[in-house]
């Protein structure tokens, strides 16, 4: 370090080397401190920024190469070479787009903002007095600037506190190697069951939380959807040794259809076409007027009448006809409730 | 507007960004209906229910259930089959029955 060693260097610099990472950020610098002064000595600018004058010098001869895109003769930043030669003097013209310190705008800051307490609301509580910190620096210094991420709301799903402290204390099981006993919703079988787990690891897939675990009660691997546990105890049993099972890869996406589940064809009329974008499918083609044919594959088929029975007439089975006779079934069923219970029998005496 | 920095433009005066989204977010589940469903059943639909009043048939639970859209919770019922009867409100119990009707083909 030459010079006045009284003189700290800028830590904003970083280490003082030679590095073309720390010639950026020192250049990045150097233009708003000479602006700021008119001129500099190179001996003063070296002790300011912690290098050697000779490093001061090789900086602005790459300075004089840079300058707006274009890069004409009245793009470039202006360095008064002779000057730097000659009387040891710093000069810098045509670079006033560089006057201020590198600095967020209010965009910028604003987008910075919002995307900090997006991470706060999800964040654990190792992480979120960081956040906290970051966002109370950030928001005092951009002032007025932060007004357009006070017009912005974050809802994410699934994001309350109370799933955040679901989170945490699986994640702490995982870590702890620890079951858990869940209670857990299965739509599908429209089922709540208690369950013991082994949980391995907590992974993101489509938008939703899941619990990669060994599930006692199936006897198998299983993801469970965070927001379908009801209710979670992290138990003092150590967990079962599973380095056989590989952790999930969810590249595919969660559901992966057998080739042992029953295969069924369906016509979807135009209000039902979401079916095939929202469920995997094997195969679909335009059925003519809007309308699409696709088959499935259904592991389960009371899932598939629970689905049929909400599509209604929107959709029709073509084959099996074990399906398509089971959703009649249910519809009788339903019906019979119907009547045995409340206003329905008024309603239909009349058109009777 | 578009501003001459690419990707940066000039919010219209006026503009209420929390109106706009709040109207393209799901609506709030506001009103009640009256449903009741067979005991050990129903699991979903009791996740956003509460109990309702003593009165009930024999194996089944009455129960207070929000909602935010008739079509959507005419859905919602119909999944769980003969497990779910709407009682109140009549318009999605006509919705429910209208439906069940089409797929029992029985007609009026």
């Amino acid at each position: 370090m030459s010079g006045q060693p009284n003189r700290t260097p800028r830590p904003s610099t970083g280490s003082g080397g030679s590095g073309a990472r720390d010639q950026v950020g020192r250049l990045l610098a150097l233009v708003p401190y000479i602006q700021a002064r008119q001129q500099v000595s190179v001996e003063e600018a070296a002790a300011e920024f912690g290098v050697k004058p000779e490093q001061i010098v090789k900086d602005l001869n790459v300075l004089w190469f840079c300058g707006l895109p274009g890069l004409g003769m009245g793009d470039l930043i202006d360095v008064d070479m002779d000057a730097v030669q000659g009387e040891g003097v710093i000069r810098v013209s045509n670079a006033d787009y560089l006057r201020r310190p590198l600095r967020l705008d209010s965009s910028e800051a604003s987008a910075l903002i919002v995307a900090l307490r997006a991470l706060r609301d999800g964040s654990t509580p190792e992480v979120r007095p960081i956040v906290d910190r970051t966002l109370g620096k950030l928001e005092a210094a951009a002032g007025d600037g932060a007004a357009l991420a006070a017009q912005v709301e974050l809802r994410l799903p699934g994001q309350d506190a109370a799933a955040a402290e679901l989170r945490e204390r699986l994640h702490a099981a995982v870590t702890r190697r620890r079951q858990v006993s869940i209670d857990y919703y299965v739509p599908a079988r429209d089922e709540s069951t208690e369950r013991v787990v082994d949980p391995l690891g907590l992974v993101t897939a489509q938008g939703n939380d899941y619990l990669d675990a060994w599930c006692h009660l199936a006897e198998d691997q299983r993801l469970f959807r965070l927001d379908r546990i009801s209710s979670a105890e992290v138990l003092d049993t150590e967990v079962a040794d599973h380095t056989d099972v590989r952790p999930r890869d969810l590249a595919d996406g969660i559901f992966r259809p057998s080739p042992e589940d029953a295969q069924v064809t369906l016509l979807l009329e135009p209000d039902s076409r979401w079916v095939a974008e929202y469920y995997p499918t094997d195969r679909t083609e335009e059925a003519g007027d809007g309308r699409l044919r696709v088959r499935l594959r259904a592991g389960n088929p009371e899932w598939l009448v629970r689905l049929l029975l909400r599509l209604g007439s929107t959709a029709a089975v073509e084959e099996p006809a074990e399906v398509s006779a089971a959703v009649h079934r249910a519809a009788v069923d339903a019906l019979a409730n119907y009547e045995a219970f409340g206003a329905y029998d008024e309603s239909s005496s009349s058109s009777e | 507007v578009l501003d001459r920095r690419s990707g940066t433009y000039e919010v219209p005066e006026g503009t209420d960004l929390r109106a706009i989204t709040s109207m393209l977010a799901p609506a709030p589940a506001e009103r009640t209906a009256t449903v009741l469903v067979r005991q050990g059943a129903g699991h979903g639909l009791r996740r956003h229910a509460e109990p309702d009043g003593p009165e009930t048939p024999q194996g089944w639970d009455r129960l207070r259930v929000r909602y935010a859209g008739s079509g959507a919770l005419a859905d919602e019922v119909l999944g769980y089959g003969a497990d779910v009867v709407v009682l109140e409100p009549a318009e999605v119990r006509a919705m429910v029955v209208d439906r069940l009707e089409e797929l029992a083909g029985v007609s009026r």
